[in-house]
């Protein structure tokens, strides 16, 4: 198979699965009767007048972009600093630790949300049963301030995946050249691997600014409260007016699209001032830093970061969904499995909904990650024309709201001519909805295999190609085993993303077969808090022991790839 | 890719789906009539699914019910324009089921169960028969945490809520995302602006709020009860049906109907113009407004949403619902509809922000 068809096939996917419904909610921005009942293709820039005469949005727009960056640089730092401790020194419990950047990752957002409000507000537990908490405390929690701590904690995991993978491939001749010549170990670090890791820790930076100028769970409770406007919330806003103003949300999107597209290429301009190769073929595996006395803070520093990402959260949900009712305290007589009961009460709904999203998961987690890698290949490794313009297209789709890219859904996928050609449309079958999901995953899949290709060696590649290989058989033979790791990790990130994954399950559920974040939302609703929250606890426990498999399935998979390459590499 | 599922989901919903239902000879006359038809709805109502599955028994009919916050039921139905893919319609809200009207969605007809209507449910029926109520909820009123309050320290009626005991006190849903919270607002703005609809008194007394606050905002009814059960916040305006099913749990809270009123808030359920199964749909909708349909949606003591108050003749609300010396007052909803972009752009700048 040449190149052309291989990188054209999969181009071709992205355009289908991406541009397309993401064109057919933009163009709203400016054709805003585009898909009214009569459809007319008037041209107004009505839209974005509203935008810009509304000094509120302009507040939004700041807010969101300094946002972004703050999440940005402390995620990347924290992320890659945990990265180093655990990949390459001899902190003990790493492998605990590592584990637990996994559990973090797919715990949900509304969790940590909710942990802080339960533990931290006025009469919450601190306040009311260990000692009263000063205004201060509070109010520095509920501003911008918490908002980034919140947001740093969610997603700093990014950072941690996308500089562990680079680790992994990073040898050690480079730091063992400035050790022969005597640079201590600090200065081989920030002069050496750190730049090395560049490409890496500015996918993982990317990947954390468009999560964190997207999501929409923070805008609307703790940044509220904060008086803090953002972008997502005006979004979120038109698309819950009734009528629905799509035009005014699409303009809104084009904002978005506006500030990762200048992050975009801040990212390029860096990246392009010199080459990040790595992998030559003739790697050494790195020695382990020994931490001596300085494991103590080490360790302390990564505890503290579980502690509140993950352990608060998990325990104060935990603890409520075994409480009857939430001011009885937690002492026994109040304390049960009842929510459990209420929330199994549907029958064999629940349990029927965990089984389709788990197979949703599955077959998106499989589909991204080689799709991604194909598509991140076409990017970085062919002279295609339009490449670049793939890489804006995942970026931008990162940093948009996944409501955005469903709605764009409906509109592209349920046109009248498919209803009048084809007797149906795809939109409200599970079919579609597992298209939108891989859709949605998609530009983690490409982000996370394009920091990890940059550092693949081109002679690697020539190498193999002079030996007669094909673009299928160098994947086979050099990329897939030299990327297993960043696959694993996609595939995992996909796996868990898809699980908990909302706006598109809410909006492209087929009637009758709702998938199990629609399902946990239903009863956030329906019932109160602590069903919910016993359904959240069933779904972790069981996606914990699916990820856990998993892992230990990957671990043996690795261990074959591994005696794959070595033939590879010997050719 | 379509999985086995469907036919398992039947099976369980044939098992657990029976209680409540009595059936009339009226409904086994439908079940041969039906016997194969299919109809989709698309609900936001707790008991939408269950009793989309006893009348999918009762009658042999297909029913697929997507269940969904309704602002997503909304943007999905308008999204899909010129081909929608549904046939009913049901959820909390009479101001945002008439913008769907307004773009001339819905299928006007009359059910024979209207007959059935209480007075109050009568008068809460459009004239044009576009879509009709299935029972109501107050949108808004004074819930109070009974550990810190005693009911005579409890407010009476909304005015009370600016004395300076409940100074910063305060918690509430923002209309931003919850539509419960946009219709107590436009009827408090109706309320208080006299036949003139001046808005001005009724901004005012919102400003007020803010000034004896901040008043802390939500997203939903849940988190603002669980503020007032934690003693976070001594007061909240909250849905009542919300109320009761938390109350339900034995939690220290107390509810108060405020003297001067509270806003209706009808379920509503519509049929699609264009529906291809209008059959189907006219005998869900005729069976919703049945007494037996009525007994399925007020079967969960768990679901607060069946904790509405009933509008049909002999249907009795879940054991703890009051029904009784509530000052409901109705909602202009083509007003509150017209209004829904200002009045909420007004809110956010002025009150939330």
């Amino acid at each position: 198979m040449s190149t052309v068809v291989f990188s054209g096939t999969a181009t071709l996917t992205l355009l289908v699965l991406v541009l397309y419904p993401l064109v057919a909610i933009l163009i709203q921005s400016i054709l805003p009767d585009l898909f009214a009942v009569p459809a007319r293709l008037s041209v107004s820039l009505d839209p974005f007048g509203r935008v810009f005469s509304n000094p509120e949005v302009l507040g939004a727009l700041i807010n969101t972009a300094w946002l972004g960056a703050a999440v940005a640089c402390f995620g990347t730092l924290l992320g890659a600093g945990m990265a180093v401790l655990i990949k390459r020194t001899d902190l003990p419990g790493r492998r605990l630790f590592n584990a637990l950047v996994w559990v973090t990752l797919f715990t949900p957002t509304y969790l940590i949300a909710l942990a802080w409000e339960l533990l931290f507000s006025r009469g919450g537990f601190i306040d009311s049963a260990i000692a009263p908490l000063p205004d201060g405390v509070i109010n520095t929690i509920f501003s911008p301030v918490g908002l980034i701590m919140l947001l740093v904690l969610r997603l700093a995991p990014f950072a941690y995946l996308a500089t562990s993978a680079a680790l992994h491939r990073l040898g050690a001749e480079y730091d063992e050249a400035a050790r022969l010549v005597g640079a201590p170990l600090l200065q081989r670090w920030l002069r050496i691997n750190g730049p090395l890791l560049a490409p890496a820790l500015l996918a993982g930076a990317l990947i954390i600014f468009a999560e964190a100028i997207s999501d929409y769970g923070t805008a609307a409770t703790i940044a509220q409260q904060a008086g803090f406007n953002l972008v997502t919330y005006e979004l979120y806003a038109a698309i819950n007016s009734v009528p629905v103003d799509f035009a005014l949300s699409a303009a809104l999107s084009c904002l978005l699209v506006a500030i990762i597209a200048i992050a975009l290429l801040l990212q390029t301009r860096v990246l392009r001032a010199r080459s990040y190769q790595v992998i030559t073929g003739r790697s050494r595996s790195a020695r382990q830093v020994q931490l001596g006395l300085w494991r103590i803070p080490a360790m302390a520093a990564i505890g503290l970061y579980f502690a509140a990402a993950l352990v608060l959260p998990l325990l104060a949900t935990g603890g409520m969904s075994c409480m009857r009712n939430l001011s009885g305290g937690f002492v026994s007589a109040n304390l049960g499995w009842d929510n459990y009961r209420i929330a199994l009460n549907t029958g064999g709904e629940a349990l029927l909904a965990l089984w389709r999203s788990t197979l949703l998961a599955l077959g998106a987690a499989t589909l991204v990650a080689f799709l991604g890698l194909a598509i991140a290949f076409t990017i970085e490794r062919t002279r295609l024309p339009g490449r670049r313009l793939l890489r804006l297209l995942t970026t931008v789709t990162l940093a948009l709201p996944g409501v955005v890219l469903a709605v764009g859904y409906i509109f592209a996928w349920n046109e009248v001519w498919m209803q009048n050609l084809f007797g149906n449309t795809p939109y409200g079958t599970l079919g579609l909805l597992f298209v939108a999901y891989c859709a949605g995953s998609l530009p983690f899949g490409v982000r996370l295999a394009t920091g990890a290709l940059a550092q693949v060696g081109t002679n690697l590649l020539d190498a193999g190609r002079l030996a007669g290989g094909g673009t299928a058989r160098l994947f086979r033979g050099i990329i897939v085993p030299l990327l297993a790791p960043t696959l694993l990790s996609t595939w995992l990130l996909v796996f868990t993303h898809t699980l908990f994954e909302l706006p598109t399950s809410q909006l492209l559920q087929p009637p009758g077969q709702p998938p199990l974040p629609a399902l946990i939302v239903r009863q956030f609703t329906v019932y109160s808090q602590g069903p919910a929250t016993a359904m959240t606890m069933l779904a972790l426990a069981v996606v914990t022991v699916g990820v856990l498999a998993i892992v230990c399935l990957a671990r043996l998979a690795r261990t074959r790839w591994a005696g794959a390459s070595a033939v590879t590499l010997t050719l | 890719m379509r999985f086995t599922s469907r036919t398992a989901l039947f099976a369980v919903a044939a098992c657990t789906a029976v209680a409540g239902l009595s059936p009339t000879p009226r409904t086994h006359a439908q079940t041969r009539a039906l016997a194969g038809g299919s109809l989709v709805l698309y609900g936001a109502e707790g008991y939408d699914v269950t009793t989309g599955k006893v009348f999918g028994q009762a009658t042999g009919t297909n029913v697929q019910v997507l269940d969904d916050h309704t602002g997503i039921i909304i943007a999905k139905i308008q999204a899909e324009g010129a081909n929608p893919k549904w046939d009913v319609v049901w959820f909390d809200g009479d101001a945002a089921m008439q913008a769907l009207n307004n773009q001339g969605l819905l299928y006007k007809w009359t059910p024979a169960n209207v007959a059935n209507y209480t007075p109050l449910g009568a008068s809460l029926t459009p004239s044009d028969h576009a879509f009709f109520p299935t029972g109501v909820t107050a949108a808004g009123t004074i819930v109070y945490n009974t550990h810190k309050l005693s009911p005579a320290q409890a407010p009476k009626d909304w005015s009370d809520l600016l004395k300076p005991q409940f100074k910063n006190n305060v918690a509430m849903s923002d209309p931003a995302y919850s539509g419960p919270a946009y219709s107590m607002i436009a009827g408090t703005l109706l309320r208080l602006g006299g036949t003139g609809r001046a808005l001005t008194a009724g901004e005012a007394f919102y400003t007020a709020l803010k000034n004896n606050g901040p008043i802390k905002f939500n997203q939903s009814n849940e988190p603002t009860l669980n503020q007032v059960e934690t003693g976070a916040r001594l007061v909240g305006i909250v849905q009542d049906a919300t109320y009761f099913a938390t109350k339900a749990t034995g939690a220290p809270l107390a509810i108060v109907y405020p003297t001067s009123g509270v806003t209706v808030l009808p379920g509503v359920i519509a049929i699609n113009a264009k529906s291809k199964h209008l059959q189907a749909a006219e005998a869900f909708v005729n069976y919703v407004l049945s007494r037996a349909g009525q007994n399925v949606m007020v079967h969960d003591p768990n679901d607060s949403d069946s904790y509405f108050s009933p509008i049909i003749k002999g249907v009795a609300a879940l054991p703890g619902r009051q029904t009784a010396g509530i000052n409901w007052q109705r909602l202009d909803y083509v007003w509150a509809g017209a209004n829904n972009a200002r009045i909420k752009a007004w809110f956010h700048t002025h009150i939330v922000q």
